[in-house]
């Protein structure tokens, strides 16, 4: 009876998991909605505006690119009665920092556009996970005119697009060493001192994208609820994985999709208070991977050295045992 | 193998380049292909920049396969 059991459970998990797998490939990448009422910019302008002919143009123009060009990793939704408005999402590059996380990003179309840059909110939740990126949402880059650059750098209107922006922000933006995307800083990559300072602000970028991750666990915004909850289903075991190997000094970003570790990058270790802090956090994220429904999460136990670990695998346990009789 | 290259308009080019090809050289055919200086591509490739002194210098060295997209982007500043 409990070999059937077993089995059962097994047959369980793997078929929600292959149902939340479905809705995520079946999640189209660009899509129009009814309404945006939690849009930052959405008292910026109003249903019954008129827009002149060219800017409805230029718009609808930005959809069909939008949707017919989009990488897999963006996703953005539109609305038909703000046209003004989009949100995108952008999920974190595999060996970055911000590896399978979830960035969105408001945008608003103004009156004058393309003659102006687009307006772009990022769902910061008071943190600041990258050099620009600040924590009261505003993206500071010299193509939205945020930033000061020389004429090719800017917004240019007859050749930029929101394709461009959501593409520049994952490639550019959200990369592997994020330290370096701070004016000035460029100019000491490659020393002891760049890379030494790159790789403290990479972990603590690491750590305040969990934070990310939860904030968007806790309140996701509307039209992608649903996608939060499976995209982090599906991610939960990769994300502790990597957790895991974190806390065991693996160095920050080597852990590739599956829990497989980057020989090349394993020469280093994570600091001292990398490992720490993972390890203290890491337990909020389970926490909100086992709300969403995620089974099987526990950490494999280790043997322990002294006390204070037989305790913690003690309080370990009867967490576990409490959580499973809900 | 051929690459395809979308432009930030959404429009598409085909680049024809070898597992030996270098970064450069496949910058070089897509100056050739778009008119976009090689200083000034930007090349995304599963979310990521493409860059020749990050890791190594040819396609094979960034798992790039035939029929892979990427995505070209102007240059821009942060702040």
């Amino acid at each position: 009876m409990n070999h059937i059991k077993v089995i059962s459970l097994v047959q369980y998990s793997s078929s929600v998991k292959k149902l939340k797998e479905e809705f995520l490939r079946n999640f189209k990448r660009f899509d129009s909605v009814e309404d945006f009422s939690d849009h930052h910019y959405v008292s910026k302008g109003k249903a019954s505006k008129q827009h002149s002919k060219n800017w409805v143009k230029k718009v609808q123009d930005e959809w069909k690119i939008l949707n017919q060009n989009l990488p897999e990793t963006i996703f953005v939704r539109a609305c038909e009665s703000r046209m003004d408005l989009l949100r995108a999402v952008i999920i974190g590059a595999e060996g970055t920092p911000y590896h399978d996380g979830l960035f969105f990003f408001d945008i608003q179309f103004p009156d004058t556009y393309p003659s102006v840059p687009p307006n772009v909110y990022y769902h910061s939740g008071g943190l600041r996970i990258n050099p620009n990126l600040y924590n009261c949402g505003k993206v500071c880059l010299s193509l939205l005119g945020t930033w000061h650059g020389n004429a090719r750098q800017s917004w240019l209107p007859k050749e930029s697009t929101m394709l461009q922006v959501l593409v520049s922000i994952q490639a550019l933006v959200l990369n592997e060493q994020p330290y370096f995307n701070e004016p000035g800083y460029g100019l000491i990559k490659g020393t002891w001192l760049g890379e030494s300072k790159s790789k403290v602000y990479s972990e603590n970028v690491f750590l305040l994208s969990l934070k990310t991750m939860v904030y968007s666990m806790r309140k996701p915004p509307q039209h992608f609820e649903e996608y939060v909850q499976n995209h982090y289903f599906v991610r939960s075991h990769d994300i502790v994985k990597a957790c895991n190997a974190y806390k065991a000094g693996a160095p920050l970003g080597s852990m590739v999709k599956g829990g497989v570790q980057d020989l090349e990058q394993a020469r280093q270790s994570g600091s001292k208070k990398f490992k720490t802090d993972v390890a203290s956090f890491m337990q909020t994220v389970v926490d909100e991977f086992v709300k969403l429904g995620v089974k099987e999460l526990a950490e494999k136990p280790k043997p322990p050295v002294n006390n204070a670990n037989t305790e913690n695998q003690s309080k370990k346990k009867t967490r576990k045992r409490s959580r499973s009789s809900r | 193998m051929q690459v395809f290259i979308i432009d930030e308009d959404g429009k598409k080019y085909c680049v024809e380049v070898e597992k030996t090809t270098t970064i450069a050289d496949m910058k070089t055919k897509i100056y050739d292909a778009t008119g976009m200086e090689n200083a000034y591509q930007y090349l995304e490739h599963r979310g990521k920049i493409v860059l020749e002194v990050h890791g190594g210098t040819t396609m094979d060295d960034y798992k790039i396969k035939a029929c892979d997209i990427f995505h070209m982007s102007d240059r821009m500043r942060g702040g």
